[in-house]
């Protein structure tokens, strides 16, 4: 699904090339909950954005599916987007304009689905969360756990093919956490490829494959 | 997907009330102001413009050169008109029009003065579109001593008796029947008319009006369907050279028709002798500018206080483009909102239309109404204008925001809008450079007008009272009448005139002045006076004498001059020189000589926009020249009411029951600057607006940098600043801005207010002083806006404001 090739990402400052990542090499199949772990600056939340193609590789080549990144044009990104991923963030990013049932909506109407449909998959997931209840509040006035769980939720409406998470559990306590490790494994027993980022090492217990970063090097071992 | 971005933008206005309430405020301000300008450029725009035939109706006017000096008006003489009809195909039909003086109009026993009455041949009708109510228009002014009335006028009158068949008197002495009652005048013509009487009775009555050379009449001619009137005007020479040739060859003079589109006239033409007072093409355009300006300034708000707030939409933003949103469909998205805004602001912007429409036709002297809302057109236009402004104001901000990359606004390291300060200090700088050069040109409009109040006009003119109705009186009852003023407890003075500064009527004439050859006639102003006329009104002698009653040869043979004729004469010594003036009388072409006795220094006959022409006084003897219409009392200070009491029972008794109609001097001769007036108060106000806008945009503004660099300022107080020192730093950067803005603005305003000065034949300079005192107060202004927020930055808890990051 997913084939890195010496992947390199560093930023210019000055005439001095920072690097954030360096020759990675990495091949991801469908239906694998993958693992990100390192220190910090270490460049996983890069690799991440990479993989989402929120950012682009200075050097290497990446490709998704059967597309070459690198050559996408806005339109064709935006239809990947659509397609086949859903992010997940630390700091959640609901619309804070928004109540949770519009939040969930949202990327539904960027996939042009019908509303009967839209209204009926809406509730779905709602309920598959157990967040009906919670359907017309807005994001501030949820709890940090809850508000991932809307965030996951948003995520995964649209049933992407692959769930980008960069520190989900981040800002949670432990038991909030847990329940949202518990509800990744679920989605990737259905067949969700998953690639989490974390520091976390109960985060990393859920998930079948590992890979460490450090210094931008893809390591065996920290 | 757009009931989502409804919903967004909605909230986005009700969670923050104060930004929303300065959007909208300043975007229904700008609207408004536009709004009501577009009004009045369209009114302006529509003179004239609802006759059937308006395209094809022209006024015939002219231009006479005598003597070096160039006289235009919109006259023409008693024969010419008919002779345009009878000679060139193109020309189908012909209407004159003559104006006269206040005169009373009687019926039964209600007397009135009518300003309103014109003579008119009766095809009026047929070129214009005045609808007749009662009566035919074929006929209705085909007979001498024929009138129609207007609605109102015929219901002043007659009430609800029927007005066809009944006779008023005009002027106490001559019996019109009425023969028809026509719709009012629509308030935008150039013209418009009361009383209309046939034309015809001047044709019989004054025979000596149909000489081609007597010109005094308004002539309007209606042309074929697609006829060129340039090739008629080109055509004209011949009609002249054919009639007046030879008249014109003796004196020197050349005179030149021209044909000028009737719906040209209110916004294009400005001469001597107009029938009402035109509007200026100018100030279409003037005030255009300042309502495109106004609603720029309304739209740089809104682009700067959408830029600034960004970083609060940005998170939004990156989280729809992982979504799979195109920037275009953000684009969309925000540009959607800013019409959302926009539609508010109409909205609210209709209800202060509402509300200030009263004031802006008192302003403006219109009569604007909210029917004009009614106008099909009026609601498509709206909607274009919410679309425009959304679009204006809301692009930029679009495609800002959608610029966003979501993997830097989600990491949340967005740098809020210092790339954009720059771009936002330019937008402030534009919005003060329009509002300073409003100020800036409403304190040199203010200034003028304070200035041809306080001039020296060259007469007395407070406490004089005029009486303007003496010419139906012959010569020896206005004597007697005066001498019994003069006589009046409280009267210091009193003197009979054919014109009164502020209302000169005099006609040009031409005349022979010493030194001249035949061949160089010089076209001069005339006024008759009485011995009286320059103490009354505090006129003074240059040199020689003023007229006496005990000078036998003073009766017609003398004459007084001002200093500009005996300049224009080229005359050092003028006492003694003679004056030839041809006598029209005779058949010969024979000369009357007038001796000039004296020169009287220049004064002000009319408003300070036309320079002091010459002129040539002649004494109430001399039969040709003008006649005497006015009576001057000048009052003594105090208890005016009680005597002004006596003079009405004086007049009363001496006129047997004439109304008392009167006039004081100087309202009259300040009234000619009604129109500067209004000006100045139209600028006034807009300005005013411009400002309250602008600052509606700085306190939003302001209240967004004080807000990001709440940070900085925190950690400036814990290394010791102190909070004016602070206050200064956030005040700094605004303060350069408006200092920048004065620099653009003071030029601008300069070379657009020294044309508007180039109207007066007097008028004050643009000293640097106007421009300081005006970058002054914008100074003041934008940091009093200002000084809010950074006195609220510069108290808050260093604590509280580290806290927040």
């Amino acid at each position: 699904m997913i084939q890195l090739k010496d992947i390199t990402r560093f930023y210019k400052a000055g005439s001095v090339n920072t690097y954030v990542l360096r020759r990675i090499n990495l091949d991801i199949r469908e239906g694998e909950h993958i693992c990100i772990m390192g220190p910090s600056g270490a460049g996983k939340s890069t690799l991440l954005n990479i993989i989402g193609m929120l950012d682009e590789a200075s050097e290497g080549e990446y490709r998704f599916l059967d597309y070459d990144v690198h050559g996408l044009k806005e339109k064709q990104r935006s239809q990947l987007y659509k397609e086949f991923i859903g992010f997940v963030f630390q700091s959640y990013h609901l619309i804070d304009e928004l109540t949770v049932y519009e939040n969930l909506e949202t990327p539904l109407l960027y996939k042009k689905i019908k509303s009967s449909r839209r209204k009926s998959m809406v509730c779905d997931t709602l309920d598959r969360f157990q967040i009906v209840g919670k359907k017309d509040l807005f994001p501030s006035q949820l709890s940090g756990g809850q508000q991932q769980l809307v965030g996951i939720a948003r995520a995964i409406i649209a049933e992407p093919k692959l769930i980008l998470a960069d520190e989900p559990t981040g800002n949670l306590h432990s038991e909030e956490g847990k329940k949202i490790m518990e509800l990744f494994t679920r989605l990737n027993e259905e067949g969700v490829t998953i690639i989490q980022a974390t520091h976390s090492e109960q985060n990393a217990a859920y998930s079948k494959r590992i890979i460490y970063l450090r210094d931008g090097w893809l390591v065996d071992k920290l | 997907m757009i009931r989502n971005y409804f919903k967004i933008a909605l909230r986005n206005i009700t969670r923050n009330k104060a930004y929303s309430l300065i959007n909208i405020t300043g975007l229904a301000i700008g609207m408004a102001c536009c709004i009501l300008i577009t009004m009045w450029v369209v009114d302006e725009l529509s003179f004239d413009r609802y006759h059937e035939n308006a395209g094809r109706i022209y006024r015939v006017t002219h231009e006479l050169t005598l003597g070096g000096t160039s006289r235009t008006a919109p006259l023409v003489s008693l024969p010419m008109a008919p002779a345009l009809v009878e000679e060139y195909p193109e020309v189908i039909n012909a209407v004159r029009l003559s104006r006269v003086p206040r005169t009373p109009v009687q019926y039964g026993d209600k007397v009135f003065y009518e300003e309103g009455i014109l003579f008119a041949d009766s095809s009026v009708f047929d070129i214009f579109s005045f609808p007749l109510v009662e009566g035919n228009p074929g006929n209705a002014l085909a007979a001498s001593y024929t009138a129609v009335l207007s609605e109102a006028t015929a219901r002043k009158y007659f009430g609800d008796e029927d007005p066809l068949g009944k006779t008023i008197i005009y002027n106490g002495s001559s019996y019109y029947t009425v023969t028809g009652v026509v719709k009012d005048v629509p308030r935008n013509s150039h013209f418009t008319f009361d009383i209309l009487c046939s034309y015809k009775t001047l044709v019989e009555d004054q025979p000596w009006r149909s000489a081609w050379g007597n010109i005094g009449d308004f002539g309007y001619i209606l042309l074929e369907k697609n006829a060129d009137y340039r090739a008629l005007e080109n055509k004209l020479p011949a009609l002249i050279d054919k009639h007046l040739g030879d008249a014109l060859k003796q004196v020197g003079a050349s005179l030149k028709l021209f044909v000028q589109p009737l719906t040209d006239i209110h916004l294009h033409s400005n001469m001597v002798g107009e029938l009402g007072s035109n509007g200026n093409i100018v100030y279409v355009y003037l005030f255009s500018g300042i309502a495109v300006f106004i609603l720029l300034i309304a739209c740089v708000n809104f682009i700067n206080l959408a830029t600034a707030r960004a970083a609060s939409r940005a998170r939004e933003v990156g989280m729809r483009k992982t979504f799979g949103a195109m920037r275009s469909k953000l684009i969309r998205q925000f540009v959607s909102e800013s019409i959302l805004f926009c539609f508010l602001a109409v909205i609210l912007s209709l209800v202060l239309l509402e509300l200030f429409l009263p004031l802006f036709n008192s302003i403006a002297g219109r009569e604007l109404s909210v029917s004009f809302w009614r106008s099909p057109w009026f609601i498509p236009g709206l909607l274009g204008l919410v679309l425009l402004v959304g679009l204006a104001a809301g692009s930029y901000p679009a495609f800002y925001l959608s610029s966003f990359q979501p993997i830097r606004v989600l990491k949340g390291d967005l740098k809020s809008g210092r790339s954009n300060a720059r771009f936002r200090s330019v937008l402030v700088v534009f919005q003060f450079t329009i509002s300073i050069a409003l100020i800036a040109g409403t304190v040199i409009i203010y200034n003028q007008l304070n200035y041809v109040r306080s001039v020296n006009l060259g007469f007395q003119q407070d406490q004089v009272v005029v009486i303007s109705n003496m010419n139906k009186f012959q010569l020896y009852q206005q004597e007697s009448f005066r001498n019994e003023m003069s006589g009046l407890a409280g009267v210091v003075d009193v003197t009979l005139s054919s014109g009164v500064p502020g209302k000169s009527g005099g006609y040009l004439q031409n005349f022979l002045p010493e030194g001249f050859s035949e061949d160089q006639s010089q076209l001069v102003r005339v006024m008759k006076i009485d011995e009286h006329f320059l103490s009354t009104l505090g006129i003074e002698l240059a040199s020689g004498r003023n007229f006496s009653e005990e000078i036998a040869s003073d009766s017609v043979e003398s004459v007084l001059i001002n200093e500009t004729a005996a300049a224009m004469f080229g005359w050092d010594e003028a006492i003694g020189k003679i004056i030839k003036q041809p006598d029209t009388q005779s058949p010969e072409r024979d000369y009357i000589s007038h001796k000039v006795i004296g020169v009287v220094k220049d004064f002000h006959i009319n408003s300070l926009h036309e320079p002091i022409e010459p002129l040539i006084i002649t004494s109430k003897y001399e039969p040709w020249l003008e006649t005497i219409r006015n009576l001057s009392v000048r009052l003594a200070p105090g208890n005016i009411r009680n005597t002004m009491d006596l003079i009405k029972d004086r007049w009363s008794a001496f006129s047997s029951n004439l109304p008392f109609d009167y006039f004081f001097l100087d309202e009259t001769f300040a009234r000619q600057y009604r129109e500067d007036e209004r000006l100045g108060n139209l600028v006034l106000s807009f300005s005013l607006l411009a400002v309250i806008i602008g600052c509606l945009g700085l306190l939003g503004l302001s209240s967004f940098t004080a807000e990001q660099r709440t940070r900085e300022i925190g950690i400036r107080k814990v290394l010791g600043a102190s909070m004016t020192g602070i206050v200064r730093l956030l005040l700094k950067e605004f303060t350069l801005l408006v200092l920048a803005a004065n620099v653009i603005a003071w030029p601008l305003a300069y070379f657009v207010m020294k044309r508007w000065l180039e109207g007066f034949a007097y008028h004050t300079d643009i000293g640097p002083g106007t421009f300081i005192v005006t970058g002054l107060i914008a100074l003041a202004i934008a940091i009093l806006t200002v000084s809010y927020q950074a006195v609220r930055a510069a108290v808050l808890n260093p604590v509280k404001a580290l806290r927040h990051e």
